[in-house]
């Protein structure tokens, strides 16, 4: 049995595999000794594991753990909410309602941002994505220190359906398994 | 510690909105109700016991922060332990590139021996007691490599699907199927060994 | 009458500002030359592939902190090109992954990621000199593919 039919084995075990290959795999199963096996002790361990997750205590004392909680729950409740550098530079420009203010303010702001400084920090933000495959999710780390912004193409099918497959050889350190 | 009688008595539902609404005292109460399976999970997947405490008592912080964003779409409980994976699973990541250098991540790295054995057909745990068979399943999590284990988690204890996991773990679902793979196989090995060792 | 004077002029003046601004944004459009690299990256030290180079240590240090779970990084490809003003270029890194990046105001590109042909995702934003714009995902067998979008001097 290949790498592949044995992920294959165990979805079908977890109620993950789509139902056009559920049926096959399950014939699969009945016919084959060794898929059936693999299966049975593969349903073994969830059941195992099934509420039986190592019950651990807390090694402080209640009041103790809750002092703690307390402080940090103070402690980020009095410091002052980062302000990003454009916003504190905006609230100069709130000025009292009207058409003209909002203007100006839109003006200044516009002006402030595209003309800044290389360096600065304002037009990292200005970033639009879209995501156009229904197989994909993502997920962005954005690092100004590091001059960095990354997404993240997380696949939401299975590894066959993989839109970026770079490589489509078998890995020559999975060996294929052996289930006697 | 002051506690307030009633407050034994009414449920996770009434303290959350109380909570909500500002009411430290009844977050204490859901603090003490649901430390230790905070902990737990935290501990369960930084095999670590500074780390854990840390990490809970951040969650719960966090929590507090975000208690008006939790609608009741799942219980207290389960929404506190999403908050405490996301921070381990944080952590872990930073840490990774450290713990490379260990013995059991070099197994890991090597395929594991594991992948190639034959199928366990006799129930490794039968005959053990709760305690007993928690406390070698805690000794085996301890055995695997922080994906293995943190799919395994996830997967078992927390009853998320692969997309979930993948998503959390910022990997795709096929590593989150090997990895999930991997960690059974060895789990079930690990048990057959042990029970061979108590038979002989 | 006094203010009703200022009022109309600083008027015409807040009035126009926002076209002049966006008028020199506009005027910032220009070509840019690019370098995207493919990036392999692995816990294994040898890579499978005979054409995979190790990256260079600072390329290596700087991937190491958005990917601290990855301890190898080897080049696969190297794509330099220039992308007209207005206009736009495509970076074949390898059979399966393609990069159509385009040019817009700001300055700002387009960065359109096309997986085995198909489109995956799109970015637009500003890549400045020295910063870098990524892309990843998983690839089989743990390990990861990374795209990296530069750009360089003209």
């Amino acid at each position: 049995m290949d790498t592949e039919l044995m992920l294959k084995l165990q979805s079908w075990v977890d109620g993950e595999l789509p139902a056009s290959e559920a049926a096959r795999i399950a014939e699969l199963v009945r016919t084959d000794t060794a898929a059936a096996a693999l299966a049975a002790e593969l349903r073994m361990t969830r059941g195992f594991l099934a509420g039986n997750e190592p019950e651990v205590k807390l090694p402080e004392s209640r009041e103790f753990h809750w002092s703690k909680i307390q402080r940090a729950i103070e402690r980020a409740e009095a410091e002052p909410r980062e302000s990003l550098p454009w916003v504190a530079a905006l609230r100069r420009f709130l000025v009292p309602v009207s058409g003209l203010a909002l203007v100006a303010f839109l003006t200044v702001l516009s002006i402030g941002i595209f003309n800044r400084n290389p360096s600065g920090t304002g037009d990292e933000l200005l970033v639009e994505e879209e995501t156009l495959s229904r197989h994909v999710d993502t997920t962005t780390y954005n690092s100004q220190a590091n001059n960095m912004y990354v997404v993240y193409i997380i696949n939401k099918d299975v590894v066959d359906d993989d839109p970026m497959d770079l490589d489509s050889d078998l890995d020559e350190d999975m060996d294929d398994s052996v289930i006697q | 510690m002051a506690t307030h009688p009633e407050i034994p008595e009414v449920s996770d539902e009434k303290l959350v909105r109380r909570a909500q609404r500002g009411n430290m005292p009844a977050f204490e109460e859901l603090v003490g109700r649901h430390r230790d399976k905070i902990y737990a999970r935290a501990f369960s997947m930084m095999r670590n016991e500074d780390d854990a405490v840390d990490l809970s008592q951040e969650a719960w912080v966090k929590g507090w922060q975000r208690l008006k964003q939790f609608q009741g779409e799942s219980s207290f409980v389960t929404w506190m332990t999403r908050i405490v994976i996301n921070l381990c699973l944080d952590q872990l990541r930073k840490h990774k590139r450290q713990r490379a250098e260990s013995i059991e991540q070099l197994e890991d790295d090597l395929g594991g021996v594991e992948r190639q054995m034959p199928a366990v057909t006799v129930n490794p745990t039968e005959g053990l007691e709760r305690t007993e068979l928690r406390a070698r399943i805690d000794k085996a999590l301890g055995q695997l490599s922080y994906e293995h284990r943190t799919v395994l988690i996830l997967h078992e204890f927390e009853d998320l699907e692969y997309k979930e996991i993948a998503k959390r773990m910022q990997c795709s679902i096929g590593t989150v199927m090997s990895r999930l793979f991997y960690a059974r196989r060895k789990m079930a090995n690990l048990m057959m060994s042990w029970k061979r060792e108590q038979q002989s | 009458m006094i203010f009703t004077r200022f009022f109309s002029r600083r008027f015409r003046l807040l009035f126009l500002a926002p076209i002049l601004s966006l008028t020199a944004i506009g005027a910032h459009a220009e070509e840019i030359k690019l370098e995207a690299k493919l990036i392999w990256a692995s816990n294994e030290k040898n890579s499978p592939k005979k054409e995979h180079k190790p990256v260079d240590e600072a390329t290596a240090a700087k991937l190491s902190k958005p990917f601290p779970q990855w301890k190898y990084f080897f080049a696969e490809t190297n794509v330099v090109k220039t992308v007209p003003s207005r206009g736009s270029n495509r970076f074949v890194l390898s059979k399966e992954c393609t990069l159509e990046i385009a040019e817009l105001e700001g300055p700002r590109v387009e960065v359109k990621l096309i997986g085995n042909g198909k489109p995956v995702h799109k970015t637009i934003k500003e890549i400045k000199k020295g910063g870098w714009f990524v892309y990843t995902g998983d690839d089989k067998h743990e390990s990861a593919w990374i795209v990296i979008v530069t750009q360089l001097e003209k």
